[in-house]
């Protein structure tokens, strides 16, 4: 066998092997995006009754209204379309739903204070709704970061690294509750800022 | 009235089975005693004649006729014995319904017709030619539904020119109530590693990849949603299945469909041990084993706190 074909079949291996590896990294990219979607779905469900919320406690919380505008905004921010492949579109869009999340939590907290609130419909079934979708949403979560996982080792190690960058594929941000700000009651005002 | 395992049952032993065995034995004796009398002298015939006919008869055709009618006699005579095997039957059936009444369940000698489907229809049992259940229970256990028997499998082989049978499951096959709503198929399998891909493929399951490393080192999950996978096995429920496979002294599969959870363990040995109609009823040291059995359904649910309704 000449030189000429063994650097051939040399290059027909890494062209192939490219390839796999391409493809392997697309495959993990749709599903990063098909997680995000889940996580998504899921915390629209969550979401869903919050302007009912929102209208029904500026009747009430008249003190709490930078509260309120600060969720509707941020309500806004998530529901604005976001590119799926941009990791750092997605990390924006993961942070705006950290904060809203933390929002829910902090006017279910205030809400305690306005019996009248407390005590309407629309607040109880938010509330329970919120805690309906909990497991659910923390399955949508190891799910996300399962699929990153896969995506952000195959993107960081070597020859995926060299690939990815050529196919312009990216490593995406973790979808992490670990932060112990998160678990605290959050300011929507400052978060707004 | 229900009973935790083992509380109380002294007691009820002592007040209701024992007594009542005690009756049985007398009854034993006079099924054993009358099959006896009928079989013996038929056996003790056929070996007389088979003795006389080996000695006596000098033609060879009517010696090897002879020896075979002999040999038929005391099959006959042998056959007159079932009368205690099937009185056998009838009592350890009897005692199961007692002992499994004290615990609240109901018991059966036999499942239902189809029981095996939804295991079969997950892929949780290997692939059989022959099969029997039996002991079949049901009840609940801290307000969760379940249902089980015991199953013995075997699978058709081709070994030195004939047929032959190989054990390939022999253990429990147990639905249990899942205490959180789900549409989808979530298996969890024994680690095979590229069999399970393979059996799995083009039926919709993905391969479900959880965090756990002492759970994925024992299993493998497919699933066709890999978000409900993840809901119904949490990180707290993974550990508790791991536990169960500790305890449960053999392989283990699992899978969630319609709303149970179905679990098939292949202990390799028998459940809820009978006694024999050929010894003394009242050595009933397989009563431990029994009730320790009964204390397994149980533990089942109390080690997968099936009973509780988690969120997450």
């Amino acid at each position: 066998m000449n030189f000429s074909v063994i650097l051939l079949l040399l290059a027909a291996v890494i062209l192939i092997g490219g390839y796999v590896w391409y493809a392997s990294l697309i495959t993990r990219r749709n599903d990063v995006r098909e997680a995000m979607g889940s996580i998504d779905v899921q915390l629209r469900k969550r979401f869903d009754l919050l302007p009912n919320i929102v209208a029904l406690a500026q009747k009430f919380m008249t003190h709490e209204k930078g509260l309120l505008e600060g969720l509707t905004a941020l309500r806004a921010k998530v529901e604005t379309p976001y590119a799926k492949d941009d990791p750092k579109a997605v990390e924006e869009h993961l942070d705006a739903l950290r904060k809203l999340e933390a929002g829910m939590m902090q006017l279910f907290a205030v809400a305690e204070n306005y019996p009248e609130l407390r005590s309407a419909e629309t607040v109880t079934r938010a509330q329970a709704t919120f805690e309906e979708v909990e497991g659910n949403i923390a399955a949508a979560r190891r799910f996300y970061n399962s699929a990153v996982t896969r995506l952000n080792n195959a993107v960081e190690i070597f020859p995926g690294s060299i690939i990815a960058r050529l196919a312009n594929v990216q490593p995406f941000p973790f979808y992490e509750i670990e932060d112990p700000a998160a678990r605290e009651p959050v300011d929507v005002n400052k978060l707004m800022a | 009235m229900t009973a935790e395992p083992g509380a109380g049952f002294e007691g009820f032993f002592a007040r209701e089975i024992a007594p009542w065995i005690e009756e049985k034995e007398t009854e034993r004796k006079a099924v054993l005693r009358r099959s006896l009398w009928r079989a013996l002298p038929v056996i003790a015939f056929g070996l007389a004649c088979f003795v006389a006919s080996g000695e006596l008869i000098a033609d060879e055709d009517t010696r090897g006729f002879g020896l075979f009618a002999s040999i038929a006699v005391m099959i006959g005579g042998a056959l007159l014995l079932t009368s205690v095997l099937t009185w056998g039957r009838e009592f350890a059936e009897e005692l199961s319904a007692k002992v499994f009444g004290h615990f609240g369940y109901e018991y059966a000698a036999e499942p239902p017709d189809g029981f095996l489907r939804p295991f079969e229809a997950c892929r949780l049992l290997p692939g059989h030619d022959r099969q029997s259940l039996e002991d079949h229970v049901r009840g609940e256990v801290g307000g969760v539904p379940f249902e089980l028997a015991e199953a013995f499998l075997e699978r058709k082989v081709r070994r030195d020119k004939r047929d032959d049978y190989d054990l390939v499951f022999r253990g429990l096959v147990a639905r249990y109530r899942f205490p959180k709503r789900f549409s989808g198929r979530t298996y969890v399998l024994g680690d095979r590693g590229i069999l399970n891909a393979l059996a799995h493929a083009g039926g919709g399951s993905e391969r479900v990849r959880l965090e756990d490393p002492r759970f994925e080192e024992r299993f493998e999950v497919f699933s066709d949603d890999q978000v409900e996978a993840r809901y119904l096995l949490t990180p707290a429920f993974m550990e508790r299945l791991v536990r169960l496979a500790d305890v449960s002294g053999g392989p283990m599969q699992a899978a969630f469909a319609g709303e149970e959870l179905l679990l098939a363990i292949d202990g390799r040995r028998g459940y809820f041990a009978q006694p024999s109609p050929w010894r003394d009823l009242r050595r009933n040291d397989h009563i431990h084993d029994f009730v320790e059995d009964i204390a397994f359904i149980r533990e089942i649910a109390e080690v997968l706190k099936l009973d509780t309704e988690t969120r997450v």
